[in-house]
């Protein structure tokens, strides 16, 4: 099905990642939450094989939970950011006009400044919590989809069977959401693997900057700033959520790889 | 057929222009015309003439820009469409009067199979269940001559050889039963033995449905075989109209003589 082996390394990955953070409660080996001053910063041993951080608490433990949170703050800021991105470029790009005008002045502001500098000056007049993470990444997260949209609905509206569409009496929403939507959304999933690779990274990074999760919380990227203090003592504390946070980006990025070659009719070759 | 004759459509005084930096063009100058009930009108002009912006803007449907200056009326049963609401052209376009294109290959969107695109035209004009529209898909593919049409539901337009792809565009724009069928040159992208093929369904339907058909071509041939009336453009004027028979047997002017003497040639 995929001319590129690292798209199946990819979808393993993100399906062993899925299947650990619905799992966790029953796989983890202890309760991620519990503290355990005497064992703290315990090395990796045959018991504990991620070793223990500066609570004492399993880092296995916690990165199996963790999972549930880069998952679900990554695949809820993508879709509602790309729901949202997709019916602005729709119109935007079908209407052109004023609305378009008006639109794409909007994404290009938001689009000239650096992007996590953004979200954190959001997070920090929200106030630092994971729900206003997840609602300043969507406050961002549309941008790319919109653009993107926009710029294929344009090519895509000229067609005849666009003109046919219109010639049958549809209406311009049925003409968007099932002649327009259909032929463009295979470019929108491709985005959609890198944007939620780009999330998983955010969510970290302000995790790590303390503006997400609460402390004490198992998020890869909080489990990463904890680590930061003890790098030099343990290592084992850091090494293990930023392998994490690398690897299903690395999986989400060879899977978008993947289907951005098999969705393209210019790059599958048959 | 053509018992109960009466001015289906009029066209009076259409008059179309192209603005290009700050110049502006004429596309069409004073075009009118009457369509009547069951009755067949051929226009024909070489490339450039306007014939397709004659049909395009029967629906309004040409775009706006570039063209501009659209003036004139076009009457479809007391309706003028050039001066009605998007609401009243969408419940026309379809259902009162269908368009079939030149290139069904481009026509048909790509993503839909032949089956979900007949349906969506029927749905979105009667109120009915996705059963039903079904049946009813599976008998306008057959009334066009596609053979097992239900297996070829399923298919996407480019299963389909380019006859039947023509003839799945057919079954589409005769699914609400339209009383006008604007054909721009159906048959130009065919090769001759399905362009016979596909004329020779034109020429059934007229019989069978007493539709109303506007067909565009260059090819005086394909004109001479189905109609009744008709018209020569050329430079966005009409230059010469009247009854099929009468143009062939004493044309007016130099051009139609040309035309038809080319004909002779073939």
């Amino acid at each position: 099905m995929f001319r590129n082996k690292w798209t199946y390394a990819g979808l393993i990955i993100i399906l062993f990642f899925i299947v650990t953070a619905l799992t966790a409660p029953w796989i983890a080996p202890e309760d991620p939450y519990e503290i355990n001053l005497v064992l703290q910063l315990a090395p990796p041993d045959a018991d504990h094989i991620m070793g223990r951080d500066n609570n004492g608490s399993d880092i296995l433990s916690r990165l199996l939970y963790g999972a549930r949170i880069s998952l679900v703050v990554g695949l809820s800021v993508v879709t509602i950011s790309g729901i949202i991105g997709i019916l602005l470029g729709l119109v935007s790009g079908y209407y052109g006009g004023w609305v378009d005008l008006i639109l794409m002045r909007i994404v290009d502001i938001l689009l000239a400044f650096p992007g996590l500098l953004l979200a954190i000056a959001l997070v920090a007049v929200l106030g630092p919590s994971l729900t206003n993470v997840v609602i300043a990444l969507i406050a961002l997260g549309w941008v790319p989809f919109a653009r993107l949209v926009r710029g294929q609905v344009i090519s895509v509206k000229e067609r005849n069977y666009i003109l046919a569409a219109r010639t049958s009496g549809q209406s311009d929403l049925r003409v968007m959401i099932i002649h327009i939507l259909p032929n463009i959304i295979s470019v929108v999933i491709v985005q959609a693997t890198f944007n939620l690779a780009g999330v998983i990274i955010s969510e970290s990074s302000l995790s790590f900057l303390g503006l997400g999760a609460p402390p004490g919380t198992p998020s890869w990227g909080a489990m990463l700033s904890e680590g930061k203090q003890v790098i030099l003592d343990a290592p084992h504390v850091s090494i293990f959520p930023g392998l994490a946070i690398m690897l299903v980006v690395l999986a989400f990025n060879f899977v978008g790889d993947g289907l951005r070659d098999k969705l393209d009719p210019k790059t599958d070759r048959k | 057929m053509n018992l109960n004759r009466s001015p289906l459509l009029q066209v009076i005084d259409l008059n179309v222009d192209f603005k290009s930096e700050g110049k502006t063009t004429a596309i069409l100058k004073e075009i009118s015309f009457v369509l009547e009930k069951g009755e067949t009108l051929g226009i024909v002009g070489e490339s450039g003439s306007g014939k397709t912006i004659t049909v395009q803007s029967i629906l309004n449907l040409i775009p706006t820009p570039p063209l501009s200056g659209i003036s004139g009326k076009i009457l479809f049963k007391d309706t003028d469409l050039l001066n009605c609401s998007q609401t009243q052209l969408r419940s026309i376009r379809g259902k009162e009067i269908a368009y079939i294109f030149q290139e069904p290959m481009t026509a048909l969107n790509p993503v839909l199979s032949i089956g979900d695109q007949i349906m969506e035209m029927i749905r979105t004009h009667e109120s009915t269940g996705r059963k039903s529209a079904f049946q009813k898909a599976v008998s306008l593919l057959e009334e066009v001559g596609i053979p097992s049409p239900e297996q070829r539901m399923k298919n996407f337009p480019h299963e389909l050889s380019g006859g039947m792809r023509q003839r799945a565009m057919i079954a589409m724009a005769l699914s609400c039963n339209p009383e006008i069928l604007l054909a721009d040159e159906p048959t130009t992208a065919l090769d001759v033995t399905i362009q016979a093929q596909v004329l020779e369904l034109f020429k059934e339907l007229k019989q069978t449905r007493g539709t109303s058909i506007i067909f565009v071509t260059h090819d005086l041939g394909v004109i001479a075989e189905i109609a009744d009336k008709l018209m020569v453009l050329r430079q966005g004027m009409i230059i010469e109209e009247g009854p099929l028979d009468q143009i062939f047997k004493s044309p007016q002017q130099e051009y139609t003589r040309e035309l038809i003497s080319l004909l002779g040639g073939e």
